[in-house]
């Protein structure tokens, strides 16, 4: 087969209709049937266990602070001396919305501080809040910290959210947020999830790593300068 | 990653009129083995029977439904394997959120890889190339280099997509293959009725509204629509307070789809029922889409192959998403038949067989799961029936099982996407029944529940949902649109995409007369002494889908039946619709006749 380009008369000669007639003798149609290869592409997402009725995927990722998806079923640690705790924080930005309207965009800046320096002057004023972070799995087997507020006063989300996690402590639970009801729902498995598989971490260790730079450990933490007006 | 076998990037201009089979005239390919140009300008691909490459290729293409179709208009064999390079871009690239700005065409695509790709006046020679000849020498050879430059972007975009491609990859261009043929074929149409509708839809129009609406109660006297009219209408009718509202301005709705739900819940009131029938006629009247190619066969404007991010196809201008009575005008042609095959309740079959819920297999079983979904929530006698010859029911009983079962189906339906009762009541269920109908849902089906749920966190930890063949979709639970009802809608519909498309290829290989692919059906066409033999071939092929896809799970079939075929002379006739077809051409009847003199204000 020869390279082809456009002639000045514009018409393609001998040379190439002969080459034609020569590859069309015998036209290729498709060799594997298509129920063969449906079947390969199934057996190959089989082996990467796509639609399989129930999956080992463990996600090896840095732990998050982060509330519960509610499409995730969860269990929060039974063992509340060891796996929860209850920490002042700071907060930057407007935290006025509904907990369930809150974007990305509107999340104020959070920071939790380490109980040491719960007296420290700098902080008395501004860390006036309490969040209970307790540890967390989904079914999945992926490890989260559940990050609660405290509140000494009546909020249908933060109960609601409380009873919740009094709940997952016990058995396996999905939150979902009802806006029209201002509060979180809660779906109790019908049957047996099975025991979930606890990190074998520390507690601490996951706490600092999954808050990372957001957690204060002492003065020289960045936070001072902001409270400071110097960032 | 996949090895292509002698890869050639091809790209036609061609000509192209809506309805009509393109007309290809100017080629250029590159085998990418050899290196090897072939460049065909206008005039030189007359006469050529095939392709003028080795005959064991791949056929690289962007949007290759459009190269495929030139191939059948030219008589050429199809290739024996296709990559279409939009396709995997959009599946790969266009389903996560950050790049649906920039489109599906070619530039888009490029952009987003950050390929520079010169290509001047690109709209100017699209239009050129569209229009068909005669060309001056000059245009000849514009068209010939723009139609190459292609090639070089083509080949640009193949080079970084080639990692991500695998086998499945090369399934979705056997698909294209059928896409392209089944557009070829086109469906068989009523052409000089079209018309007639079309060449009176403007008098039509003010008959209708003049009908339905004598006092000029809703449309001026010019028959112009006005909201500050319809809602006082609403209001004096007591009907504006559960009356659908636009998203934004939040008045009256007139569109077809927010209006559906009505039928439902206010099935009763003929005042919202001629509303109705009347918005969606008048719709189509304005703006008579359809489309017809010399040849007098329909086709629709855009195929849209994996259009949906579920891999459905998206056809615009197609007979099947028009009003119901539209579908009149399919009419075999001469010594011809045509057939609509479709699978029962095919989401809640595959949803049953996928999650072994064993209630909704089942309700699968009992062929009626709507039904069966209301009578386990107690809302109708356990020997309720939609079938009015077997029901024991006096008429206005059956009538109200029939009301139940309705809004039952729509909980079905919707709940297969994790609807909430908000989404219900949109639907036009009362709250009340929203809340209930969706309650039994979980309650009876809480097997298939888990399974959803189970669905949508496995693809967030992997990061994507995918079928068993390989179409897929990017999921991101931190994104900010991330929508987990949509994760969970995926995989029933993906999943039911697949056995359309694999069924579809099957027919399409063993040269069966599929003219159409609607949602879950398949239009058959084939003269009337063959029609039998290829009923049933298309069943088996709807069977052999179903024996791969679901393990051996068998969904119902219906239409097979030879007293629901369309024998030429006969018309396509859907039984929603017939009132109004009757009524159409009555109307068209006494217009011709010039028996009426269309005016409003009369």
């Amino acid at each position: 087969m020869s390279d082809y380009t456009l002639t000045d008369d514009g018409v393609y000669g001998t040379q190439e209709e002969e080459e034609v007639e020569e590859a069309v003798e015998q036209p290729k149609q498709p060799t594997t049937s298509a129920v063969s290869q449906v079947k390969s592409l199934k057996a190959a997402a089989a082996a990467r266990g796509i639609g399989q009725k129930t999956s080992n995927v463990v996600k090896n990722t840095k732990i998050k602070v982060r509330k519960p998806k509610p499409f995730e079923w969860v269990r929060v640690h039974p063992d509340i001396d060891n796996y929860s705790i209850v920490l002042p924080i700071v907060v930057f930005g407007d935290d006025s919305k509904a907990e369930d309207d809150k974007t990305v965009a509107d999340k104020p800046d959070e920071y939790v501080i380490h109980p040491n320096l719960i007296e420290h002057p700098e902080l008395s004023e501004d860390a006036n809040r309490q969040k209970e972070y307790s540890l967390a799995v989904t079914r999945k087997g992926v490890a989260f910290i559940w990050p609660h507020s405290i509140l000494d006063k009546e909020n249908s989300w933060i109960d609601s959210e409380e009873t919740n996690i009094a709940k997952a402590r016990q058995m396996w639970i999905r939150q979902i947020s009802d806006p029209t009801g201002g509060a979180y729902n809660r779906r109790e498995s019908i049957k047996s999830l099975g025991e979930p598989t606890w990190p074998t971490e520390d507690f601490e260790k996951l706490l600092i790593e999954g808050l990372g730079d957001k957690f204060v450990a002492d003065d020289s933490h960045p936070l001072f300068k902001k409270l400071c007006g110097l960032l | 990653m996949l090895t292509l076998t002698n890869p050639v990037v091809i790209d036609f201009e061609f000509k192209s009129a809506d309805g009509c089979v393109p007309v290809p005239h100017t080629m250029c390919a590159k085998e990418l083995s050899t290196g090897i140009v072939h460049r065909y300008a206008c005039g030189q691909l007359e006469g050529l029977i095939a392709p003028p490459f080795p005959r064991d290729y791949t056929l690289v293409a962007f949007a290759a439904d459009a190269e495929l179709g030139c191939y059948l208009a030219l008589g050429w064999p199809l290739p024996p394997r296709v990559i279409d390079l939009r396709i995997e871009h959009m599946m790969f690239d266009l389903n996560t959120a950050i790049v649906e700005h920039l489109g599906a065409n070619l530039e888009g695509a490029l952009a987003f890889y950050g390929i520079s790709h010169a290509s001047e006046n690109k709209k100017e020679m699209q239009k050129l190339g569209g229009r068909g000849g005669p060309y001056t020498p000059e245009q000849i050879t514009a068209l010939a280099d723009y139609c190459a430059q292609d090639v070089i972007a083509e080949e640009k975009l193949l080079a970084v997509l080639m990692p991500k491609l695998d086998e499945s990859s090369l399934y979705r261009g056997r698909y294209m293959n059928c896409v392209a043929t089944i557009h070829h074929r086109g469906i068989p149409f009523d052409v000089p009725t079209l018309g007639r509708i079309k060449s009176h839809a403007k008098d039509l129009k003010l008959i209708w509204i003049r009908k339905f609406d004598p006092d000029c109660e809703i449309f001026n006297a010019a028959g112009t629509y006005k909201v500050k009219l319809f809602t006082e209408y609403l209001r004096k009718r007591g009907l504006l307070d559960v009356w659908p509202r636009t998203p934004k301005k939040k008045e009256p709705t007139t569109n077809s789809d927010d209006l559906r739900g009505m039928y439902l819940t206010h099935a009763d009131n003929k005042d919202i029922a001629n509303l109705i029938e009347l918005f969606n006629t008048i719709s189509l009247l304005d703006n008579f889409n359809l489309y017809v190619g010399l040849d007098g066969r329909n086709r629709v404007k855009q195929f849209n192959p994996f259009g949906s991010k579920t891999g459905r196809n998206q056809q615009k201008g197609f007979v099947f998403g028009k009003a119901k009575w539209v579908r009149s005008l399919l009419k075999p042609a001469e010594g011809h038949a045509i057939a609509y095959l479709d699978w029962n309740s095919m989401e809640v079959g595959v949803a049953a067989h996928y999650s072994q819920d064993s209630n909704l297999l089942e309700a699968y079983a009992s062929g009626d799961a709507h039904m069966f979904l209301a009578k386990a929530a107690k809302a109708v006698p356990q020997d309720a029936t939609k079938d009015r010859k077997k029901t024991t029911y006096p008429p206005e009983i059956f009538e109200q099982h029939l009301i139940i079962r309705d809004q039952y189906k729509t909980c079905d339906l919707a709940a297969m996407y994790d609807a909430t009762y908000i989404a219900l009541m949109r639907k036009g269920l009362t709250r009340e029944m929203a809340r209930t109908t969706l309650r039994h849902h979980h309650k009876v089906y809480s097997r298939f529940w888990e399974w959803i749920s189970d669905r949508i966190e496995e693809a967030d930890i992997r990061g994507e949902a995918s079928t068993d063949c390989g179409w897929q979709i990017k999921v991101d639970a931190e994104a900010r649109n991330f929508n987990s009802r949509s994760v969970g809608n995926f995989f029933i519909q993906a999943g039911s995409a697949e056995l359309m498309r694999l069924a579809c290829i099957l027919a399409v290989e063993q040269g069966l007369g599929v003219c159409a692919i609607i949602h879950d059906a398949f239009l058959l066409e084939a003269p009337i002494k063959d029609m039998q033999r290829q009923v049933d071939a298309l069943c088996k092929c709807m069977n052999e889908a179903c024996n791969v896809l679901l393990d051996g799970f068998l969904l119902g079939i219906d239409g097979w039946q030879r007293d629901k075929w369309v024998v030429y002379p006969d018309r396509y006739l859907d039984e929603r619709g017939k009132g109004f077809w009757v009524e159409i051409q009555e109307s068209l009847g006494l217009l011709e006749e010039k028996d009426v003199i269309p005016s409003v204000s009369g």
